[in-house]
């Protein structure tokens, strides 16, 4: 068995380099952490008909997620039964049913073994079909338009598993009229650990002003210091029990946006405005704000940005990455055109900001081929010691200009990886706040 | 497919001579040189990727597409602004870049003085001693003679070979 506690050390905000890069940690990662989680699957704009699909991965198994005949959606392992080939070639579009390539064997839309070739000649008057419809994703369910699925049937429901990201969600995903994807993602694989995209969209605030440099240089003029997201009333960064977080800078959101969409200032002032009797005042004034965001474990969003991404792991030492562009669907058409492509070029594979990033996840990871170099630990210890709580803000808060959203991530690896199941998981994290207030404590002491 | 006449060879040995330019301008980062004099102010530059699906699939094409680039003249400006700010850590050392332009085809359009180019690409980029990638790439043009009897790019879109992009970026001109 692999010993977490020595892997990940939580008290002192530390991690081995070793869990990014050892393949017995990865299988683990895909049992305890893909196998039993909530992941993001598609949004359900994606799919608003029945027999859409869209085709994604949950860790190294790939899905099909489907809008059925009710309206319900459902989610299958893209293989066939009978001899396990994948089964849907696309990666989305409308279908009543799937015939896999091979032999035939044809599946409905509900996951039903609708037809076998030949069936009675070969397999006699008896053959159950029943038996052997695709196999279903234990649980899917839809938040605010977001739709998860999770292969463990003891986990919680989504909203429970969400918890205190769900309130921060509930600010921007719940605009009247909801929010709708624009198109489909664009898809690209990097030489990187799955972890590392997610740890620097919960809350790495600090490589902003320097990694891009260059692209706020060139599209606001001047680069702003590092120490600008410094100090408490530049943001704050939030934490949750089950790892998600994000990072709030009270700066204007649609700020990288403002090249060809600088109407969207106004238009976030304005929704802000209109947010505070569904939210409140305090939720509502998070409204017009860039924010950073991860759900644990494999999904980011940026507000102000319009940008949501999927990071699906790919072997130890690779990730793709999905990324769509979003917009609300009250929004003008002309403006979603403009926000689906000001997205991507922000950070989409062309992405003026991406590709800047792209090239330090790739080079985090690469030095862990050495066997010396992987022995070390790396430092995640910014801003430990600033925890608090805040009777406006659910979650535990630190500065904006620290790692508290990466331990937080970590944290949450640590104790998945750590339990055998979701009644381990739950009990370990219960106390999580005391938890992490009291280890605040601990450090002060010292 | 294209339904115009073609070129002369005067006029198909010129246009295949301005790609080769572009391509040997931009292989030397020489982006800015690139944008004020081979780039016509209303420059449309496209780049497309289509998610797969079946053939039968009937869903219109804007709601398949996604675009990585789909810049006008300022925007081009501003991702030639970033390169010239000298901070990009990711290009220092230099990365090398080889563009080779082939299959060009060259049509009239219908206003005079404006031509429908079509091209197949191979960029290939080496970087960081070890890194060696490489997209394949066609693309349809529309170069139109500027005032000083010069060509210039009007419209470029570019589509790529691959679905999901194994090049960790896209960051350059095709």
């Amino acid at each position: 068995m692999l010993n977490i506690e020595a892997l990940v050390d939580k008290a002192n905000g530390t991690q081995s380099r070793r869990i990014f890069w050892e393949r017995d940690i990865y299988e683990q990662e895909l049992e305890r952490i893909f196998a039993r989680c909530w992941l993001f699957l598609t949004h359900e704009t994606q799919i608003p008909k029945y027999g859409d699909f869209f085709v994604t991965k949950m860790g190294e198994d790939e899905v099909v997620v489907a809008r059925q005949k009710d309206g319900t959606i459902k989610a299958f392992l893209n293989q066939c039964r009978h001899r396990g080939m994948k089964l849907c070639m696309a990666e989305a579009g409308n279908a009543r049913a799937f015939s896999c390539a091979y032999h035939g064997w044809a599946f409905g839309i509900d996951g039903d073994l609708k037809s076998v070739p030949c069936e009675e000649q070969v397999y006699g008057p008896y053959f159950d079909k029943s038996r052997w419809g695709l196999r279903e994703v234990a649980q899917v369910e839809s938040y605010k338009g977001f739709i998860f699925g999770c292969m463990d049937a003891n986990a919680p429901p989504l909203a429970e598993y969400l918890g205190d990201a769900a309130w921060y969600m509930d600010i921007w995903a719940g605009v009247p009229g909801g929010i709708e994807f624009l198109g489909p993602p664009s898809r690209s694989i990097i030489k990187s650990n799955w972890k590392s995209p997610p740890e620097n969209f919960i809350g790495d605030v600090y490589h902003v002003a320097w990694t891009h440099a260059s692209a706020l240089k060139a599209m606001v003029g001047e680069a702003p210091p590092q120490s600008s997201f410094a100090g408490e009333d530049a943001g704050f960064q939030v934490t949750t029990r089950y790892g998600h977080g994000l990072g709030l800078n009270w700066g204007p959101g649609p700020i990288l946006m403002s090249p060809s969409c600088p109407d969207l200032f106004e238009w976030m002032e304005r929704r802000a405005a209109e947010m505070v009797p569904i939210v409140g005042e305090k939720a509502a004034s998070l409204f017009p704000r860039h924010w950073d965001a991860t759900l644990f474990p494999n999904c980011s969003y940026l507000i102000g940005t319009y940008v949501f991404k999927a990071w699906h792991p790919v072997g130890p030492d690779q990730v793709e990455i999905m990324t769509w562009a979003f917009a609300e669907k009250d929004m003008p058409y002309e403006l979603k055109q403009r926000i689906k492509v000001a997205a991507h070029r922000v950070f989409g594979p062309a992405g003026i900001l991406e590709s800047d990033d792209i090239d330090n996840l790739e080079y985090i990871n690469l030095p862990n081929r050495g066997y010396v170099t992987r022995k070390g630990e790396l430092n995640c210890q910014m801003g430990m010691g600033t925890e608090r709580e805040d009777a406006d803000f659910p979650g535990v808060l630190a500065h904006h200009l620290s790692e508290h959203g990466q331990r937080g991530f970590y944290r949450a690896w640590s104790d998945c990886m750590s339990s055998a199941s979701w009644g381990e998981l739950e009990a370990k994290s219960a106390n999580w706040k005391q938890d992490l207030l009291r280890n605040k404590r601990a450090q002060g002491a010292e | 497919m294209i339904d115009r006449d073609p070129v002369s060879m005067e006029l198909q040995f010129e246009i295949e001579q301005f790609l080769k330019r572009e391509a040997r301008m931009l292989d030397n980062e020489k982006m800015r040189d690139w944008l004020t004099t081979m780039v016509d102010p209303e420059i449309r530059y496209r780049l497309v990727m289509r998610d797969e699906r079946f053939r039968k699939d009937k869903s219109p094409e804007e709601e398949r597409e996604v675009m990585p680039f789909d810049d006008d003249y300022n925007i081009l400006d501003l991702r030639i602004r970033q390169f010239e700010t000298g901070l990009q850590t990711m290009l220092d050392p230099a990365q090398r870049m080889f563009r080779v332009i082939s299959n060009v085809e060259a049509f009239h359009n219908d206003a005079q003085d404006e031509f429908t180019v079509l091209s197949y690409g191979v960029v290939s980029r080496f970087r960081r001693q070890y890194e060696n990638e490489r997209s394949v790439f066609g693309r349809t043009d529309v170069l139109r003679r500027d005032q000083e009897g010069g060509l210039r790019l009007l419209s470029r879109q570019i589509e790529l070979g691959e679905r999901v992009v194994r090049s960790k970026n896209l960051l350059f001109f095709l």
